[in-house]
């Protein structure tokens, strides 16, 4: 029997290359989204591949005895591991012959296991300078990589800028200001647009609702953009920025914004509970750390590459799809919760809670019983999300009405960033593969809910297509009588 | 020639194990793990058609139940004459290929049955959900037929849909009627 030419420090060097070929994927996708996901999120799209990486490569080397070509042999097959959601996928869409993983994975296995078999017949130092070549590659690209990721993780964890103070505020010291909650529903659509498309005279309820307790109701509200970020950078800093605008000049403006900036220099206490953006800058910002919820932007970074690669032959097994509907559920009813549990926050106090709902996915129906997985995306089930939805929103207003100090009634404000938006899912032949609506008109893109609980102000000068970057004009100028106004001179990009 | 087999013995072993998987790979599976999803039995003579059955064949939908992806038909039968009777109701699959009875369980929808003009409580128990598994069906159009028997099996009535189901080698979609 031969024995195993063992070398400690040539063997992890070996190791090396399929370990690199196994990380760079992830590590690549996690780099370009590393502002919006958590390093935590990457612990399962890293840690299987690897795995795999490393098992592989024992095993080749078992049978190869060459730590080289093991190596080679199994940076190989790592490629048919990343490759093997494409091959499924494109051969699913071709539709000449049923595909079933059971069948698939083993054929894609055998040919990666092959390559390496082929890859053993080369002779000679052709192996060990192509294995170090690669390595250098890899080592390259791992180190570019790591060069634009680090600087992001930096910025997550240093202490953010304290809010700068506006120089001209002049505080009352006998007014009580009332508490302000500014509330999103992403993706709500105007009342308008549910009557005419959907035909669902429910929302004529709703509204009754909300005028019945003396919510103004501009129902003829539009929104500039129908992108949230844009949005809600815009309304809370009075300054309409375009759609195309970089994304980290918004983000940079929201976080930071004059909204939050000028209420704190009226002494609120500032509380953010947004489950689409982290990091605004406040006195507490709930943590949705996507790693610790499974929420939105992990799972769909697992969901990448659970699908893309042999992973996906397990994802049942990997990712139980109810817990996900389960966790989700969770994450919108403790925000939800969270927003009318703040008793012990010291007043006047600001109250920022951005829902995900009715937002993709869409996982309630009428009811709030839980959706199968293959619905989330799927836009038929926004109408029963949407009617789910418009309960919680009266549940949740009711609440905050109840709590109220008759004194000194809270400003409640719920709107929506943009009205429902269609949003088709293709794939790399641009087929669509959700369930989109037909004939959905685009102007519906920007029909948004718009109203506002406003005590002792005379909404009756307030117009029905109000718009809702005017929202906190109207607000900090009555209450706080801020002077502040909307700049005249934009939509900008800067 | 023998001397390359034997030299090459474990390529051979490898694919001597490979092919026979393949080739037994479906039929086993749709044999032990498929539980759900499944037909009732094959239908060789189908039966007659018969007036005066209310129905509604509403979504087929893609479902996940007890973990297997399966999909749901979902809709409503009832006899005119008899609109709160409860029926025993099975669905009939008719192609070229083959015609398959899948069973059913009454399921209540919510706003389902509540929307036919002539709804009257009571009449919940003619809601149905029929559960089918994507690999059971060769492909193919498949016209929907639903089977009414009473509880004691002595009347039975039947109505070919005009709504089909459209089976292709990798996905199933539902085809409404006129």
């Amino acid at each position: 029997m031969k024995s195993f030419p063992f070398h400690r420090k040539s063997f992890a060097q070996n190791l090396f290359l399929p370990l690199a070929v196994a990380a760079y994927p992830v590590l690549f996708l996690y780099g370009q989204n590393a502002k919006i996901i958590n390093l935590t999120d990457i612990i399962l799209p890293l840690g299987l591949p690897v795995l795999v990486a490393g098992i592989g490569f024992g095993l080749f080397y078992l049978f190869q005895r060459r730590q080289a070509t093991a190596s080679l042999s199994m940076a190989a097959f790592m490629v048919f591991y990343y490759l093997y959601g494409y091959i499924y996928n494109r051969l699913v869409n071709l539709d000449l012959f049923p595909v079933y993983h059971f069948i698939l994975l083993p054929i894609i296995v055998t040919l990666g296991i092959y390559a390496g078999y082929f890859i053993s017949l080369v002779k000679g130092v052709a192996v060990v300078s192509i294995q170090k070549v690669l390595v250098f590659v890899s080592v390259a690209l791992v180190v570019i990589n790591l060069v634009v990721t680090i600087p992001v993780e930096v910025q997550k964890i240093i202490p953010r800028q304290a809010p700068v103070l506006p120089t001209k505020t002049v505080i009352d010291l006998n007014k009580k200001y009332p508490d302000i909650y500014f509330i999103i529903f992403d993706e709500y659509v105007g009342f308008d647009a549910m009557r005419n498309y959907w035909h669902n005279d429910a929302v004529d309820q709703f509204a009754a609702f909300l005028t019945q307790n003396h919510f103004f109701v501009a129902e003829n509200s539009l929104s500039v953009t129908h992108n949230t970020l844009s949005e809600m950078a815009s309304r809370l800093n009075l300054h309409q920025y375009k759609e195309d605008t970089d994304s980290t000049i918004m983000l940079a403006a929201l976080r930071n914004n004059i909204v939050m900036q000028i209420l704190k220099s009226y002494g609120y206490t500032t509380f953010v509970i947004n489950m689409a953006f982290q990091g605004i800058i406040a006195d507490e910002d709930v943590s949705f750390k996507s790693g610790e919820v499974e929420g939105l932007g992990s799972d769909e970074f697992k969901q990448i590459f659970i699908n893309s690669t042999m992973a996906d032959a397990f994802g049942n097994l990997i990712q139980n799809n109810d817990q996900v509907a389960v966790k989700q559920r969770d994450l919108l009813l403790y925000a939800l919760g969270k927003t009318t549990d703040l008793a012990d926050v010291h007043s006047p106090k600001f109250v920022y809670t951005h829902l995900l709902l009715p937002h993709e996915p869409f996982i309630f129906d009428a009811n709030g019983n839980l959706l199968p997985q293959q619905d989330f995306y799927d836009w038929h089930y926004y109408l029963g999300q949407y009617q789910y939805t418009t309960k919680l929103a009266e549940q949740l207003a009711t609440k905050l009405l109840a709590q109220a100090d008759p004194d000194n009634p809270p400003v409640i404000i719920i709107q929506s960033d943009h009205g429902a938006r269609n949003l088709q899912s293709r794939t790399d032949g641009d087929i669509v593969i959700n369930g989109v609506l037909e004939n959905y008109p685009t102007e519906d893109y920007n029909m948004v809910l718009n109203s506002l609980y406003l005590p002792g102000y005379d909404t009756s000068q307030l117009p029905n297509n109000l718009a809702p970057i005017d929202t906190f004009e109207s607000v900090l100028n009555h209450y706080l009588n801020a002077g502040v106004s909307v700049d005249p001179s934009c939509p900008c990009d800067h | 020639m023998w001397n390359w087999i034997k030299r090459k013995n474990k390529h051979f072993i490898f694919i001597g194990i490979l092919l026979p998987y393949l080739l037994l790979a479906h039929p086993l599976y749709n044999k032990f793990f498929i539980k759900n999803g499944k037909p009732e039995s094959a239908i060789f003579q189908l039966p007659e058609t018969t007036p005066g059955i209310v129905y509604n064949l509403v979504e087929l939908r893609p479902v996940v139940y007890e973990g297997e992806s399966l999909y749901e038909l979902k809709g409503f039968a009832f006899l005119a004459a008899y609109p709160t009777q409860v029926n025993r109701i099975t669905i009939i699959l008719t192609a070229a290929s083959q015609n398959l009875a899948f069973s059913t369980s009454t399921v209540p929808f919510p706003d389902m049955i509540e929307s036919y003009p002539g709804y009257r409580p009571g009449m919940e128990q003619a809601e149905f959900s029929m559960i089918l598994s994507n690999q059971v069906l060769k492909p193919g159009v498949y016209r929907i037929g639903v089977l009414l028997e009473d509880m004691e099996g002595f009347d039975r009535s039947y109505v070919l849909t005009g709504s089909s189901i459209k089976k292709t080698p990798n996905t199933i979609s539902f085809i409404p009627g006129p």
